[in-house]
């Protein structure tokens, strides 16, 4: 996965910058993409992630309940790319979760002038 | 590849491939990319040669497995660093405190395999998590807390061997006090059961910890003489309803009687739950506000008040005290819980009013009464962990917000043990406050309140930030490694501590020419005499490799 280019500008959407270019690129499969709601463009991000198709689930900072309700289960049942715009806080969290599961960070960049970063965890081969 | 310190490339691959034939090629780990994932996330050697790195990691999922592993081990001279899930950030994480070890990763040992409701108790294996063991609990619907730390991401067992602590009642807050019993693979490979499970057959192995004759349980934890692959725990009964109240008190002086009578009363169990001590006056939350503060901000302060902070001593001021008295802002606050039927509870708060109220001008209130369990729509009002419930929540004390614009890259706990004294806190303090204020450390700035996870003790656990820049990383760990001396030089030691501080700390621990080090190198030498059992660890290093560094 780290040798795909997740953070295509102009990939998905007709959307303004940086959804557009935040937003892994449609071929890539992602089981679910995470957006933090607190943040207008995350929002924006997660909605066209799933105009685009894919699941998406919300945060606000905090990542118990997702862990907890949705990606414990998700990575226990198998190795589960995701995707999404957080802060790096909670995308610390989730790549310390993810390592349960020997799966790790393939992509990260910081969205400018937002406190947030868009990203894809996944195995070894995604 | 990475090859251990002393073993030769062929060794090293012979035996990494044995350990293939044990646990299936999948689960034996030798890649850069894989290894990053073992790697302390809050490494004090941040990027630095120095960093603790593992030459490769191999994950059993049984406990014949890792007798088999560790059998291997000896026969290649190969060192192992066992961990759970290795989520002790600020304490070292997943990373080996001798780097070239090949990390022995229990998170697939993670099998609940009994909780018992009638008896309240469970028996787990090192891979079950926080999380793992509350769902199992609530699925099943079994009248049973566990006691987690905050985060409850990591492991139940490798916690309780880390001495964690955690939020619930006092005898349940300490992990390693509250466990009862456990299997061990000893750096031989051979199997032992501690306590009434070395009887066969027995079931009274999570009833009774210490069987007969000596009890060894403890040189299990922060060790390196076992692998410890079963563990029970004392759960507590899911009581009827919970309590949380504070006492208010008005002058500085009030803190050593306070102290006082709050240690009478958890001595006597009139309160049981965690006391949580806090400065309303100099604005130090208690910890189960901290989260709510960084989220939404601190309660507002005049400038009148901001100004009168910034000229305490030791946090007092004449005129900060009247300020405080003007104002009805309570110098102190102590915020008590308590758990179980409400009638027993209401005369606790009773009983714990009347002791209080010796104190002139002490105040009372209640926060929040409630029935057990929650529902689940209110508990995010309340810290988690208190009752029970893993949480994450504790991630957001170190996010940017508009009241923490510059969050560190994570941090080592600095953690002394003090006596549980008023005296003892204020001395603390100054002795602490000039020493970090002397090694332009970011500890102890103002005045620090400690925490109550253990019923006999106070304890700092002090965050020393990691940064990205390696120069202002060396000087605090220089400056890290100095606070622990200047404590020891007044009685003061670590309860834990990141490998990169063990040897630090464990030379506090020096009553006649460190009896207490010899002993545990004798030990060693007896039970690891090849030493491959996670070598260092708290300073205990086998003796080919003593006086070498790590």
């Amino acid at each position: 996965m780290d040798r795909r280019e997740f953070c295509l500008a102009g990939a998905v959407m007709a959307t303004s910058f940086p959804v557009a270019w935040a937003l892994p690129a449609s071929s890539i499969s992602l089981d679910v993409v995470i957006f933090d709601s607190r943040f207008s463009i995350a929002r924006t991000y997660g909605a066209a992630a799933s105009h685009s198709g894919r699941k998406t689930l919300a945060i606000q900072g905090d990542v118990t309940a997702l862990w907890r309700d949705d990606l414990r289960l998700r990575w226990a049942a198998g190795a589960a790319a995701i995707g999404g715009m957080t802060t790096e806080r909670s995308l610390f969290c989730l790549e310390q979760l993810a390592k349960d599961h020997w799966l790790r960070v393939r992509s990260r960049r910081s969205v400018p002038n937002e406190p947030l970063v868009c990203w894809v965890i996944g195995g070894v081969d995604a | 590849m990475r090859v251990p310190p002393g073993v030769s490339q062929s060794d090293f691959s012979a035996a990494l491939a044995e350990f293939e034939t044990v646990v299936g090629k999948q689960w034996v780990f030798t890649s850069d990319e894989d290894l990053d994932l073992y790697r302390d996330a809050y490494s004090p050697f941040l990027n630095e040669p120095e960093e603790r790195i593992a030459s490769a990691a191999v994950a059993p999922s049984a406990t014949e497995e890792v007798q088999r592993i560790v059998r291997i081990a000896n026969r290649y001279r190969v060192p192992l660093y066992a961990i759970s899930t290795g989520k002790n950030l600020g304490y070292g994480g997943s990373a080996p405190a001798y780097s070239g070890c090949v990390v022995l990763d229990l998170k697939r040992m993670n099998r609940i395999i009994e909780v018992n409701e009638a008896n309240a108790f469970a028996l787990l294996e090192p891979g079950v998590s926080y999380f793992d063991l509350y769902r199992y609990i609530q699925e099943r619907k079994l009248k049973v807390w566990i006691d987690c730390p905050d985060p409850g991401w990591g492991s139940v067992v490798g916690n309780a061997i880390d001495r964690g602590g955690g939020y619930t009642a006092a005898n349940y807050r300490n992990h390693f006090d509250s466990h009862c019993g456990m299997e061990v693979v000893l750096p031989s490979g051979e199997l032992l059961r501690t306590g009434m499970g070395a009887i066969p057959k027995a079931d009274t192995w999570q009833q009774y910890k210490s069987g007969c004759g000596p009890w060894i349980d403890g040189i299990f934890s922060q060790s390196n003489y076992g692998v410890v692959t079963k563990m029970g725990f004392w759960l507590m009964p899911q009581p009827e309803a919970y309590m949380r109240c504070t006492v208010s008190l008005p002058r500085y002086r009030d803190l050593g009687p306070m102290v006082e009578t709050l240690n009478y009363l958890e001595n006597s169990r009139i309160t049981a739950g965690f006391p949580d001590i806090a400065s309303p006056l100099i604005g130090y939350p208690p910890i189960a506000q901290i989260q709510l503060w960084n989220e939404s901000g601190p309660p507002h302060m005049t400038d009148e008040h901001r100004k009168l902070l910034t000229a305490v001593d030791l946090g007092y001021s004449r005129e900060l005290e009247a300020y405080g008295l003007k104002s009805q802002i309570p110098y102190w606050q102590l915020w008590l819980s308590f758990h179980g039927p409400m009638e027993v509870i209401e005369a606790q708060w009773q009983a714990t009013q009347r002791h209080f109220a010796k104190i002139e001008g002490a105040k009372f209130s209640i926060v929040d009464r409630v029935s057990v369990p929650l529902d689940p729509a209110k508990i995010e009002q309340f810290h988690e962990p208190e009752f029970g419930i893993p949480s994450l929540r504790a991630f957001s004390i170190g996010a940017r917000t508009p009241w923490n614009p510059t969050p560190s890259k994570g941090h080592m706990w600095f953690s002394p043990i003090i006596p549980r004294s008023g005296a003892a806190i204020i001395e603390a303090n100054r002795v602490f406050s000039q020493a970090a204020r002397d090694l332009g450390m970011p500890l102890f700035r103002s005045f620090t309140l400690p925490a109550c996870f253990w019923e006999r003790s106070f304890i700092f656990i002090l965050a020393t930030p990691v940064t990205e820049d390696p120069e202002t990383n060396k000087r605090y760990r220089e400056g890290f490694k100095k606070l622990i001396e200047i404590g020891g030089q007044h009685g003061w030691g670590e309860y834990r501590t990141a490998p990169v501080f063990q040897k630090s700390v464990m030379d506090v621990y020096s009553f006649n020419n460190h009896a207490l080090q010899r002993f545990h190198e004798t030990l060693k030498d007896a039970i690891d005499p090849n030493g491959v059992l996670s070598p260092g660890r708290y300073d205990i290093w086998p003796r080919h490799l003593r006086g070498k560094p790590s």
